[in-house]
C-alpha cells in the first residue's frame, strides 16, 4: 500500500509511471499468464525504468538542472548537495571571486562515481541521482477481478554506493529495507496489450528548498 | 449594603472559578505545538549548513564559540574548508552542519534546538477574564495550571549554555506557574491560548 503512495504522491512519478506504462509488453495479450510469466512482466518494467534497467530510488533536486553547478552566495551552500558530496558523488570547490567584496563562487562537479548514478529529467529541469537494483523474487499470489488482475509480488533492491544512507531519509528507503512485497495491477488497453496500472514504480527523494 | 452586595458578587464569580471543566488534553496540545524550550540562535547563524569564512570578520564570526558548543554536544558537525584566492593562495572557513542527532532537535521556525516536554501537572483554578470595568467576559476564561518540564536531554543541560542562555532550572521535579485564556464562544468550539514567551533566552 506504501508502494501506492509514492507513485500517486508527486508528478514526477507520475511521468515516470506513464512512460513504464507506455512500455506495453508484447507477450500474450491475455490475463492468464503464469507466475514466471507474471514475474518475468514486472522485472521488465522495473528494468524500462532506464537503459541499464536498474535504479528505482531516485533523489531529485528540483533546483539543479545540470552539473557542473555552481552559485555566488554562501548563503545558498545546502545540505541535500552537500549529503551528495559526502557520498562522493559530487565535487565542491570554493573561489574567492573578487578582492573587493567577501564573493565566493562554489562549483560542484560529478565525481566519477556520481556519473554512473546521475540521471537528468531535462523537460522537468531537474537532476540527480537514482539507485538500487531489482530483482523480482516470487509472485506470491495473482487475483482476477473483471478485466484486472492484482498480482503480489516479493522483490530486493540491492547495490547502493557507500555513504548514501543520509540523503535517502526522505522516505523510506530501500536501502535499510531491501525486501518487499508490492502488488501490481495489471490491465488491457483497446489493443488487447497487458499494461500495467499501478503497483510497479519509483521511490523519490526530492529536495526542493535549500535547506532541507 | 455595599459590603453584602460585593460579597454577593464575589460568590458568584467564585461558582464560575469552581467550574472547573477544562480539557487538560487540548491545553496540553496548545502548549506542545508551541514548543516553547529553544536554545534559538543568534540571527546571524540561524540556518544550516553555515560557512564562516575567515577573512570575513563579520558578525557571523563572533558566533562562533556558540557554535562550537553545540559542535561539542554533537548537535552540530564542523568542517575546515579551503577556499583559492585570486592569486592562488588558500584562505579558509568553518563550516557548520547538523548532525544526525542535531536535525532531530532543530526547529528552523524557532531558529534553534527545541527540546523537552512542558506538562500540565494540574489546573488550579479558573477566573473569567475582566473586559473593562466591573465587566467580564461570557466567552474567555483564564486558566491557572502547574506544569513541569519533562524529556530533558543531558546536553540541553551542559552548564556552558548558561554563559549565553537565560534558562529556567531544567530539573523535572519542580513545578512552575503558569496561565491560559480559554476561549468559549460556544458550546461547540473552544480553544486555548498561552503565553508565547520563550522560556529560554539569548543573554
Amino acid at each position: 500500500m506504501k508502494f501506492k503512495k509514492y507513485i500517486s504522491s508527486c508528478q514526477l512519478c507520475m511521468a515516470l509511471m506513464l512512460t513504464i506504462v507506455s512500455n506495453q509488453s508484447h507477450a500474450d495479450a491475455t490475463l492468464n499468464l503464469t507466475s514466471e510469466q507474471w514475474q518475468k512482466e514486472i522485472q521488465q518494467r522495473f528494468d524500462a525504468i532506464n537503459e541499464n534497467g536498474e535504479p528505482v530510488e531516485c533523489v531529485v533536486f528540483v533546483n539543479i538542472d545540470k552539473f557542473p553547478y555552481h552559485f555566488d552566495y554562501s548563503r545558498l551552500v545546502s545540505e541535500p548537495l552537500l549529503m551528495a558530496v559526502d557520498a562522493e558523488l559530487v565535487d565542491e570547490s570554493i573561489k574567492v571571486r573578487s578582492h573587493s567584496e567577501q564573493n565566493y563562487r562554489y562549483t560542484y562537479h560529478l565525481t566519477e562515481k556520481g556519473k554512473r548514478y546521475y540521471k537528468a529529467w531535462p523537460k522537468l529541469r531537474h537532476s540527480g541521482f537514482c539507485f538500487g537494483k531489482v530483482t523480482v523474487e516470487k509472485i506470491s499470489k495473482t487475483d482476477k477481478i473483471g478485466n484486472y488482475v492484482t498480482v503480489e509480488y516479493q522483490y530486493k533492491v540491492e547495490d547502493f554506493p557507500a555513504n548514501i544512507e543520509p540523503i535517502l531519509s526522505k522516505q523510506n528507503s530501500y536501502i535499510n529495507n531491501p525486501s518487499r512485497i508490492a502488488i501490481a495491477t495489471f490491465s488491457l488497453d483497446q489493443n488487447n496489450q497487458l499494461y500495467s496500472v499501478s503497483g510497479i514504480g519509483l521511490i523519490t527523494h526530492i529536495y526542493e528548498g535549500w535547506h532541507q | 449594603m455595599k459590603l453584602k452586595t460585593l460579597l454577593m458578587l464575589l460568590c458568584g464569580l467564585s461558582l464560575v472559578a469552581c467550574d472547573n471543566n477544562i480539557n487538560k488534553d487540548k491545553l496540553q496540545s496548545t502548549i506542545n505545538n508551541n514548543q516553547p524550550l529553544c536554545y534559538s540562535l543568534p540571527k546571524e547563524v540561524r540556518s544550516f549548513p553555515k560557512d564562516i569564512f575567515d577573512d570575513n570578520i563579520g558578525e557571523d564570526n563572533l558566533n562562533d564559540e556558540l557554535l562550537d558548543i553545540f559542535v561539542d554536544l554533537n548537535l552540530l558537525t564542523k568542517r575546515k574548508l579551503s577556499i583559492t584566492k585570486l592569486d592562488g593562495s588558500l584562505t579558509y572557513a568553518t563550516r557548520y552542519r547538523l548532525s544526525q542527532e542535531g536535525k532531530t532537535y532543530f526547529n528552523p521556525e524557532k531558529g534553534g534546538f527545541c527540546f523537552g516536554k512542558v506538562e500540565i501537572n494540574d489546573v488550579y483554578n479558573t477566573e473569567s477574564v475582566l473586559i473593562g470595568y466591573n465587566k467580564r467576559s461570557k466567552t474567555s476564561k483564564w486558566v491557572y495550571y502547574h506544569y513541569f518540564f519533562n524529556d530533558i536531554p543531558d546536553w540541553a543541560k551542559d552548564k556552558r549554555l548558561t554563559q549565553y542562555y537565560i534558562t529556567p532550572l531544567l530539573n523535572t521535579e519542580r513545578l512552575y506557574d503558569a496561565k491560559a485564556i480559554h476561549y468559549q464562544p460556544s458550546l461547540y468550539f473552544s480553544s486555548f491560548e498561552v503565553d508565547k514567551t520563550p522560556l529560554i533566552q539569548l543573554r
